[in-house]
């Protein structure tokens, strides 16, 4: 079966609070991460059920191609009759922008990331050309153009070293909708196990309260700690779209994958992610990277 | 005997607070709990070394639920196969060792911290709710 696939920039305008439900540890309301790199991610159900709610919004509930592309209405009586044709994966992280002491904001990642992109993109047929870095010291960060200063990212000092990241910056710069010239500026890599520390305390937790409206006071019992990916967070996810299943009136592969990336997202490239919508988060920009199969 | 490193934080952090009812009226256990469940997002705000010298701060005040708290992780992160192992106490183990230390450090804080939030819930006086 042939499939038409595009690769989905998804770089967040607000905070994302996509929630791995309650957490034993000590943060209260934890974000979904891989379980073996504890990297954050989305998981593809959350991302497919945001880009569903986005095209029934636009096109309304009953609309045929809504039934093609993401499968019947698990509510209805045709739930079982056949799947959707669009394979949603997760949201995977790409870039992660962290505190710098003594700069603008950084984005950062790791070779590990970097090689697990290129892996997405060889599968989809989807070529993202550009050379792995060399083996980083951990206590050492690699940038496009250096000043001679180290640079420090949250509390942690670093010595820099300038690398060649011509291809990354513009690769990436496509996959995400970001100006070669911010990313030259911005972006960092690091060792991975300095990623994953980054990874896991980088990212935003604040203390939510609930006020009890007649006292204008915290109602008792009512704090909570909730953990966010920040805004300028930048992820990717894979579409993969086949032929239809509704063997009646069946569309074709390119077909599904244009109701994606052309009808729904061509003309508003944003996608609300996660929970915590009417307070406005989870708002992405949407940078689409296809590449047609035969 | 062996047992894993999640058996000796909880062993650890429940022989510690099981004694505070001893140290700690009934007001200090409940302001203890509270220290206790914020702790973690102030150390993931702000870092180890804020966080702990906030508490020894508080806790040289005579606020006797910051100085426990303080001393229960301090304690902890001091001894042997521990990242400051054979340190007089965190925040000399923070000043002086090197990064990796400080971040294993703080790993370990978070997680020793995991039970001591749920320990202090289970054995101390509560608010009421």
């Amino acid at each position: 079966m042939t499939s038409n696939n595009a690769l989905i920039g998804l770089w967040t305008e607000t905070s994302l609070h996509a929630g791995a439900g309650g957490s034993v540890e000590g943060i209260d309301l934890p974000i979904q991460r891989e379980a073996h790199s504890s990297w954050p991610c989305v998981y593809g159900s959350a991302v497919k059920g945001a880009l569903r709610a986005k095209a029934e919004d636009k096109f309304g509930k009953d609309n045929t191609s809504i039934k093609f592309v993401f499968g019947p209405d698990s509510d209805s009586d045709s739930a079982s009759e056949h799947a959707g044709a669009l394979l949603v994966g997760d949201a995977r992280l790409l870039l992660l922008p962290v505190r710098s002491l003594n700069s603008h904001f950084k984005w950062v990642t790791c070779p590990a990331i970097l090689e697990r992109l290129q892996r997405d993109g060889r599968r989809l047929g989807i070529p993202l050309d550009f050379a792995l870095p060399q083996k980083i010291d951990k206590t050492k960060v690699l940038l496009a153009e250096i000043d001679g200063n180290d640079l420090f990212l949250e509390e942690y000092r670093f010595s820099t070293e300038e690398a060649e990241l011509t291809n990354m910056v513009q690769t990436l710069s496509r996959l995400s909708g970001i100006d070669e010239s911010t990313l030259t500026a911005q972006l960092v890599i690091v060792h991975n196990d300095q990623f994953n520390y980054l990874s896991r305390y980088a990212t935003s937790v604040a203390a939510h309260i609930a006020i009890d409206n007649n006292s204008k006071t915290v109602r008792k019992g009512a704090l909570w700690y909730e953990e966010t990916l920040p805004p300028e967070t930048v992820l990717y996810c894979a579409l993969s779209a086949y032929r239809s299943r509704d063997d009646k009136n069946s569309l074709p592969a390119d077909a599904i994958l244009n109701c994606i990336t052309q009808d729904l997202l061509g003309a508003s490239p944003y996608l609300q992610l996660g929970g915590n919508e009417t307070v406005g988060m989870g708002w992405c920009k949407v940078a689409i990277n296809q590449h047609q199969q035969a | 005997m062996t047992q894993t490193i999640q058996q000796q934080r909880a062993a650890f952090a429940l022989q510690y607070i099981k004694a505070l009812p001893e140290q700690l009226e009934p007001d200090q256990q409940k302001e203890f709990t509270r220290n206790a469940c914020a702790l973690p997002a102030m150390v993931h705000m702000n870092g180890l070394g804020q966080a702990l010298a906030f508490c020894r701060v508080k806790g040289s005040n005579d606020r006797e639920s910051y100085k426990q708290l303080y001393q229960l992780v301090s304690d902890w992160l001091c001894q042997p196969g521990q990242p400051y192992a054979g340190k007089a106490d965190a925040l000399e183990g923070i000043t002086q060792m090197d990064m990796s230390h400080y971040q294993l450090a703080q790993a370990e804080a978070l997680v020793l911290m995991s039970w001591v939030k749920k320990f202090a819930k289970a054995f101390l006086a509560e608010d009421a709710a």
